[in-house]
């Protein structure tokens, strides 16, 4: 098949909206990596949490995964308790905390059942997809916040391996549909684009600068950073790295859920869609290092763009090709990236 | 020996009669059971030199898709077809290895998972080969010379190569590499100054995992007679890491325990999941999930927890006459020449025009506040940091640009935080300074004709740890031992390496007094006896002006002075770099 200027045009701008898709998932994948030096294999799984979720909410039905938030955060909550009452700390401060955490999603989650305005709704999608953060946070890196980063690795291994099938469990096997924002399609030189699309790509730029603007210029953001490179010296500096951990979990949660309810529009929510996405947003994080905000976005249109013009070449060896190329990317990373100590 | 031989025994005559008298059904588990056991032996020994690897199902099916091919459309014998899958997959994974193992930190697990899912696609999409999604079926089954083997048969097979891999990867787990791989899994810095070739340990461990799978995948081929890429898919290798990390990663046992268990623990989850539950057939998947995140943060060390392997006997010390370390003659004279050494990291500059000699037969000291660049010296002339300007020199040859080669022209040190390869014995920590006088590899381990040199080598550990005055702790896990003792067990592990310099950095940090003495008494006689050029980098004052024949003081990366000890002492420059100037 020959491949003219109106081809790859249609490819390239195919390829771009597809990398819009990964952008926020690569964003979430180096905010969790640059703040826990976890590498969260699992992060895709939140975009199927996130598209599931809201799809219930549009049922007007409440989304299953509240119940297992719920008994998470209990249990996440006896854990402090006792780590509380082993330090001789007062216990009403997580009480205060998880108490008032429960009651805001509680209350989301009613308002959302009973009126119909789609903002609300994936606000309290995101809420929810984003609460799972903290609880998975909690319950598999705080333990031992030290180990090792293969330890890590498998660890997220095992988190994905619960997720997954948790969806399916939570949902069963069917699609549900999702409609997206806006139907309207806007043309650039003759190829129509999807307004979902734009949306997309217009929420993860701004996603990528908020984020690098945070982490670079503002001292809260050093602050997330220092606990991540060296926990013992943050704490001295009374950074709490702690609460760090855990809120990085619940940004990158958010944010994977968030386009996960992007997504959802364009392939249908079902319990598949997240992991090989998830995947592929690696690839593109990887550009950056696994540390790098606006590499990472780079490297996932560049993804998106391989992925649409090796889907033209051959569409079996797509995901084939399309993996292949961490492996130039990572090796480009390793020689010509700065030294990167574990 | 009687116990362990008993439980070979024992454990072969329960397996062969399962074998014999189980329904097939069971038979035929127990063969799947080996298939993982394989596997997992060249898995869990690729763990234990730290490298991480997330698509070994990739192999697994590279394995069992070229056996099948070769066999059922190229119709090549199976033993002939069964070799020509692992001799290919070892050559794809020499070619992976060396383009990925270079690859530091969370990076390598990212590649394999990468390629093993590239490889898994090309598994369905390559339809004309493989049959692709629709799976590829009429394997011929396994024969030999005419004889086909059945579903017993082929388990017994299974489980006689899972045997001689028990045996081989025991012998290389005890062996130089073993060492070398827990060193490197430990500290690759470390590893690297006692001479092991970090990169080129982790590629050959790397393609013997490989082999091992690919030779796995050709018996499942010729057990199930069937293939579909669903079986060689993401899921697939993360299984194979629970086997792995459920086992434990401290002996090969922990991979046929691990192995086993799995395969116990799935059936037992199918029945439970899909007949008593009645759930959808993925939720095994959330146990098993929920297992490798409880192993990983309470039981690291898997079942391996609760099962104790002796660690190896090495030969135990010969009592009546002193065995002194091959090359305890006196050693020619070389001296460390360090000349106008500059190190710059970025802006700062940690050493400025640095020239010192440590002479042979000489103990030299050098002190300095902290921060002076002791360190930083340290690391230069040990190759572990390219000096940015100026040059070093040994016995008047340029110093080599590795740590790995540095050692073997000579120089050994010790660090200043111990590194210790905390899972092995303190004799084994010891043998692996002998590592560069050492020859046996992969192969002449697995196949135990590495027994003579490992003798000759824990008799020299046993020589070098007497030295230290340490020979009764020889067989104790070293980490048992106090921090003073464990910095002795770091100088025996650097005479192990037969150096002419010596470079110890702070060893009487954590020492109480009489070892101190001993420590001191160590290194006159190697001045005296071996001719040795010994650097001690110190901040014990009494210590290194009662036993330093010569001395350099460095202050923020300069030489502030230098002479015997009683004139640095009385230098202005030195006491007010120390203590203040007067006002």
């Amino acid at each position: 098949m020959t491949m003219d200027a109106l081809t790859s045009l249609f490819l390239l701008v195919d390829g771009l909206t597809n990398g819009a898709v990964y952008s926020l998932l690569g964003l979430s994948l180096v905010l969790v990596y640059t703040t826990t030096r976890v590498v969260n294999i699992a992060q895709g799984e939140y975009i199927t949490f996130g598209a599931l979720t809201y799809a219930s909410f549009l049922e007007s039905t409440l989304a299953p995964v509240a119940y297992v938030v719920a008994a998470g955060g209990a249990a996440c909550l006896l854990l402090d308790l006792r780590r509380a009452r082993h330090g001789q700390r007062s216990l009403l401060r997580p009480l205060a905390g998880y108490l008032g955490a429960f009651l805001a999603l509680a209350v989301l989650c009613m308002l959302s059942l009973r009126l119909p305005f789609a903002g609300l709704r994936m606000l309290a999608s995101a809420a929810l997809v984003a609460a799972l953060g903290p609880i998975v946070y909690r319950l598999t890196v705080e333990p031992k916040p030290d180990s090792s980063t293969v330890v890590l690795v498998i660890i997220g291994v095992g988190v994905a391996m619960i997720l997954h099938p948790l969806a399916l469990l939570l949902w069963g096997p069917d699609p549900r549909p999702v409609p997206a924002l806006s139907d309207a399609s806007l043309a650039f030189a003759g190829i129509g684009v999807g307004a979902q699309s734009l949306f997309i790509v217009a929420i993860s730029l701004a996603a990528a600068l908020a984020l690098y603007l945070f982490f670079r210029h503002t001292l809260a953001g050093k602050a997330l950073r220092a606990a991540s490179i060296n926990r013992e010296g943050a704490e001295y500096c009374g950074i709490p790295v702690v609460f760090a951990g855990r809120l990085s979990y619940f940004l990158a949660a958010a944010l994977s859920g968030l386009s996960g309810m992007l997504l959802a529009p364009l392939v249908t929510a079902h319990y598949e869609m997240g992991f090989v996405v998830g995947l592929k947003g690696f690839v593109g994080a990887a550009m950056g290092g696994l540390i790098n905000y606006p590499l990472s976005v780079a490297g996932v249109f560049l993804v998106g763009a391989l992925e649409s013009f090796a889907s033209f070449l051959s569409s079996a060896y797509r995901d084939a090709l399309v993996f292949a190329l961490v492996i130039p990317i990572l090796l480009w990373r390793n020689r010509g990236g700065a030294a990167h100590d574990e | 020996m009687h116990s362990t031989k008993s439980i070979l025994v024992g454990t072969t005559l329960v397996l062969a009669t399962m074998i014999a008298a189980l329904p097939t059904y069971y038979a035929g588990l127990l063969a799947l059971a080996g298939i993982h056991a394989i596997v997992c032996l060249g898995l869990s020994f690729l763990l234990a030199a730290g490298q991480l690897s997330l698509g070994h199902a990739a192999f697994l099916g590279t394995g069992a898709y070229a056996a099948a091919i070769l066999t059922r459309d190229a119709g090549w014998p199976p033993l002939l077809a069964l070799a020509a899958a692992v001799a290919g997959c070892a050559a794809l994974a020499c070619l992976l290895g060396h383009l990925t193992l270079r690859l530091r930190g969370h990076y390598l697990p990212l590649a394999t998972l990468a390629w093993g899912m590239a490889i898994h696609v090309c598994f369905g999409a390559a339809t004309g080969v493989t049959g692709g999604a629709s799976g590829l079926p009429d394997i011929p089954a396994f024969s030999l010379h005419g004889a086909v083997l059945g579903t017993r048969a082929m388990t017994a097979l299974t489980w006689g190569v899972v045997a001689l891999s028990f045996l081989a990867f025991c012998r290389i787990h005890r062996g130089r590499i073993g060492r070398a791989a827990a060193a490197i899994k430990s500290n690759p810095t470390m590893a690297s100054a006692f001479g092991v070739d970090v990169a080129a340990v982790k590629i050959r461990i790397f393609v013997l995992s490989a082999a091992m799978t690919a030779l796995a995948g050709g018996l499942y081929a010729f057990y199930m007679q069937f293939l579909s890429p669903g079986s060689f898919s993401v899921g697939a290798s993360f299984n194979l890491l629970i086997m792995v990390v459920l086992g434990g990663v401290l002996h090969p046992l922990g991979a046929l325990l691990g192995a086993i268990a799995f395969t116990g623990l799935e059936i037992g989850a199918q029945y439970l999941v899909a007949s008593l539950l009645d759930l959808p057939g993925q939720m095994e998947s959330m146990l098993f999930g929920a297992i490798l995140i409880a192993a990983l943060l309470r039981w690291p060390n898997g079942l391996m927890t609760w099962v104790r392997v002796p660690r190896s006997a090495a030969a135990p010390a010969m009592k009546g006459h002193a065995v002194s370390p091959a090359g305890a003659d006196r050693l020619p004279a070389r001296a460390l020449r360090v000349e106008a050494v500059e190190k710059h990291f970025g802006g700062l500059r940690a050493l400025q025009g640095v020239s010192l000699e440590i002479g042979a037969a000489r103990i030299t000291g050098l002190i300095g506040p902290n921060g002076a660049g002791k360190s930083t010296l340290f690391n230069v002339m040990t190759a572990v940091l390219p000096a940015t300007r100026g040059r070093i020199t040994l016995g008047g040859e340029p110093l080599a640009r590795t740590s790995a080669q540095v050692v073997r022209q000579g120089v050994a040190r010790t660090f200043q935080h111990v590194q210790l390869v905390a899972e092995l014995s303190v004799l084994e920590n010891v043998m692996l300074g002998g590592y560069i006088h050492g020859r046996a590899g992969l192969l002449a381990a697995a196949l135990g004709r590495d027994r003579a040199e490992e003798r000759a080598l824990a008799a020299a550990a046993h020589a070098a740890l007497a030295q230290v005055g340490l020979a009764a702790e020889a067989g104790r896990p070293v980490a048992e031992l106090t921090l003073g003792s464990q910095r002795l067990v770091e100088v025996a592990r650097a005479l192990m390496a037969h150096p002419r310099v010596l470079l110890l950095d702070e060893p009487a940090a954590g020492l109480r007094e009489p070892e101190k003495r001993a420590l001191v008494a160590l290194m006159r006689r190697l001045r005296d006896e071996r001719g040795m050029a010994i650097l001690l980098v110190e901040h014990d004052m009494d210590l290194v002006m009662g036993c330093v024949d010569y001395l350099f003081v460095l202050n923020y990366g300069e030489l502030l002075s230098q002479g015997a000890s009683a004139e640095v002492q009385r230098d202005p420059a030195v006491v007010a770099a120390y203590l203040g100037a007067e006002a």
